[in-house]
């Protein structure tokens, strides 16, 4: 019989990530369960919905080796509530598992492990990137990938890796994220485009946000992410990505700089007053300054206007102020470039000085 | 108890164009586009049946059958003036009308016949009115609900009346053809006789359980029609349910650039219309068929309301590209719209723009 000693915050951490992965009822019972596994001195709790998977090493100490499996929410449930003290976890007979912590006896009806899926690992070929650039070239696009069930393609992001660069990208069709970066190791030999689910994307930045290295590894129709304690594996989107390049402008001929924070600050107050329908917000470059303004029928209005730091022209356009909010929101340095051609063309985005992040943005129009 | 007629014209456009032009008279006249242009015959005299024309066959078809028939173009907009001046007419004798398309309309005479008047009675004046101010005959049905007053009306074309009494409409429809009956199409029609199901009195004697096993909901409605039990209302304004336009190429053609075109251009057909009737929609459909003759149509519901050229372009260009593989060739394109919303706000809104080319 299995029998495992944890203490309360390593085993929480690591059933609370697993949780999110594993399915939700009305699939197979076995895919909301977890599984737990102590061999060759290692303890490791897996979770999958067979299109993302994840296994992971959790601190622990091993009394006796063995496997089962048992409800993900329950586990998360009963450890969450239990005291800060020692968790002891171990297999009784008919595939139930016992939890003892402080006075506190659990008994959960389990399944047994060889039930569970068999889940891939880094095999062949790899690639390594730091997971800490890699989780902040996520958190770069990621806001920007449709949620719209139509669109499954644009569900997810594209990971376009070629030789020269490695691109993160999302889009829902009415903006784009895309980051950049040349530290994939090795580069690939020829492009690679993938379309990495968001559900994979999100467990991702849980999961390595702090390893020194990733491996990524291709599989058929499969992508395997990897450091020294976890491996996540998750199916890849068929499809065809649209041509992203190819609307990326380069004629939008009014540059300004503007700063991050006072625009920020500027965007999220006047938007309050945005159509709650419409969240139109309208923006006039004028003079060295833009004037953010919105108006809601029957609600009231406000501007406010930001100094330009460099650049000039003159503009108006609007924008959905959740998009503006959002992209601005996620680039990571002081001042930020905002490039316009006209009212109805798309206007970019990147953070000064740094050619690594670009957001695009449709505005919006009165229709005639 | 209801009382309800349906009457339309006879060979409503070849007949207006008999009527506007003397030398047509008593001649077989096709109405629609050039045989070279791959028009289809929208309508024919009675004189161009007899050689087996009829509506919807390819132009070319139609003059190999009746050599002699005398073609020409639509003029909508004289089909529309006649159209207003029938239904003027039927709104004269009732409130309740229903029309169908431009030359056919329900009308429920209940009141009417509530103050004496008998409904043979009622249908004979309304013809002779029709005629007398338009020139133009009309076939009317008489019964108690709509799908048989239909039925009735395509009885003795042209220039018909056939009255289904109360208590005579199971008879009336038994010995008919399947084919006849509302919502029974060559599909349906076809799986029917397959098994043995020929009339409308078979439909109504079939078991219940058995028509609905294969037909579903469907089965059930047939049978109730069969059996002479419909009450469904004159419903006095038909709501749009969608809008669409299509076009037949007059050379077949796979090339993606005009075929988007073509797109382009009926969704601006379609925008257009959706602006006139303040309508805007979240399902945009694209028809298709290819060069022999297989029809499809594939459809996307947007999670907004669409109502530009623009939008209805770029989804329907969508759909279009996804079929475009191997050496397809296609003879028709069609793009419509459904899942309307209303748009009273819409031209007072801003409205987000999207990438050209994307999903």
């Amino acid at each position: 019989m299995m029998q495992l000693i944890f203490t309360k915050e390593d085993l929480f951490r690591c059933i609370q990530v697993l949780q999110s992965v594993a399915a939700g009822r009305n699939t197979l019972p076995i895919l909301s369960n977890v599984l737990i596994r102590a061999t060759n001195g290692q303890i490791e709790i897996a979770a999958t919905d067979l299109e993302v998977s994840i296994q992971t090493v959790v601190p622990g100490t091993i009394v006796d080796e063995g496997a089962i499996t048992v409800s993900a929410r329950k586990l998360s449930e009963i450890v969450r509530e239990l005291p800060d003290q020692e968790i002891r976890l171990s297999t009784t007979a008919n595939d139930r598992i016992e939890i003892t912590c402080g006075e506190g006896v659990y008994k959960i009806i389990g399944l047994p492990d060889d039930e569970f899926p068999a889940l891939p690992s880094i095999s062949g070929a790899f690639f390594t990137i730091d997971g800490e650039l890699l989780c902040s070239m996520i958190d770069k696009t990621e806001f920007s990938a449709s949620t719209e069930e139509t669109r499954y393609f644009l569900n997810g992001l594209y990971f376009d890796l070629t030789p020269e660069i490695t691109q993160i990208v999302a889009t829902d069709g009415r903006r784009l994220a895309v980051a950049s970066s040349d530290a994939l190791i090795p580069p690939p030999q020829e492009p690679i485009g993938i379309i990495v689910p968001l559900k994979a994307v999100r467990e991702i930045t849980k999961t390595f946000a702090e390893s020194a290295e990733v491996k990524v590894c291709l599989l058929e129709n499969q992508i395997v992410f990897a450091d020294d304690d976890s491996t996540l594996t998750s199916r890849l989107v068929e499809g065809e990505y649209p041509k992203y390049q190819q609307i990326i402008p380069s004629d939008n001929e009014v540059h300004l700089t503007l700063n991050v924070d006072k625009m920020l600050g500027g965007l999220r107050r006047v938007a309050l007053l945005s159509n709650p329908k419409t969240y139109s917000i309208r923006l006039d470059v004028q003079d060295g300054k833009v004037r953010i303004s919105a108006k809601a029928p029957e609600l009231g209005e406000a501007y406010e206007t930001v100094d330009v730091e460099s650049g000039d022209g003159e503009i108006q356009i609007a924008f959905d102020a959740r998009f503006l909010v959002e992209a601005v929101g996620h680039i990571q340095a002081e001042d930020f470039r905002l490039e316009l051609k006209d009212s109805l063309s798309a206007a970019v985005l990147k953070p000064a000085g740094d050619d690594g992040h670009l957001c695009l943005i449709m505005p919006m129009r009165l229709d005639s | 108890m209801r009382h309800i007629l349906h009457a339309d014209f006879d060979a409503f456009y070849a007949s207006v164009e008999q009527l506007d032009n003397p030398t047509l008279h008593g001649k077989p006249v096709v109405v629609g586009g050039s045989a070279e242009g791959r028009g289809v015959v929208a309508s024919a005299s009675y004189e161009a049946r007899e050689f087996g024309v009829r509506s919807a066959m390819p132009m070319r078809t139609a003059q190999r059958m009746c050599p002699q028939a005398i073609r020409v173009g639509a003029r909508f907009d004289r089909y529309r003036e006649i159209s207003q001046g029938v239904m003027s007419i039927f709104r004269d004798l009732t409130p309740l009308v229903e029309p169908l398309s431009l030359d056919e309309a329900y009308l429920d005479v209940t009141a009417v016949v509530d103050n004496g008047r008998q409904p043979p009675e009622i249908a004979a004046d309304l013809k002779r009115r029709v005629k007398y101010e338009l020139g133009l005959t009309i076939s009317v049905g008489v019964a108690t609900s709509k799908s048989i007053a239909k039925i009735a009306s395509d009885m003795d074309k042209p220039d018909g009346l056939t009255v289904v009494a109360l208590g005579e409409e199971r008879a009336f429809l038994a010995p008919l053809p399947i084919s006849k009956l509302w919502g029974v199409g060559p599909k349906t029609a076809e799986r029917l006789i397959a098994e043995g199901v020929e009339t409308i009195a078979d439909i109504a004697g079939c078991d219940e359980e058995w028509l609905r096993e294969r037909f579903g909901r469907h089965g059930a409605q047939m049978q109730r029609l069969a059996l002479g039990q419909d009450d469904s209302p004159v419903v006095v304004r038909r709501e749009t349910k969608s809008v669409s336009a299509e076009t037949t190429f007059a050379r077949d053609t796979g090339d993606p650039d005009e075929l988007q075109e073509v797109v382009s251009r009926l969704s601006q057909r379609v925008a257009n219309q959706l602006r006139r009737k303040q309508l805007q929609g979240r399902t945009v459909k694209l028809k298709l068929r290819l060069s022999d003759f297989t029809t499809f149509t594939r459809q996307r519901t947007l999670p907004y309301a669409v109502q530009s050229a623009e939008d209805l372009s770029q989804s329907a260009g969508e759909l279009l590209r996804a079929e475009l593989y191997g050496r397809r060739r296609f003879r028709l394109v069609g793009v419509g719209v459904s899942g309307f919303e209303q748009s009273e706000e819409l031209p007072e809104e801003p409205r987000q723009l999207r990438f050209s080319g994307f999903g």
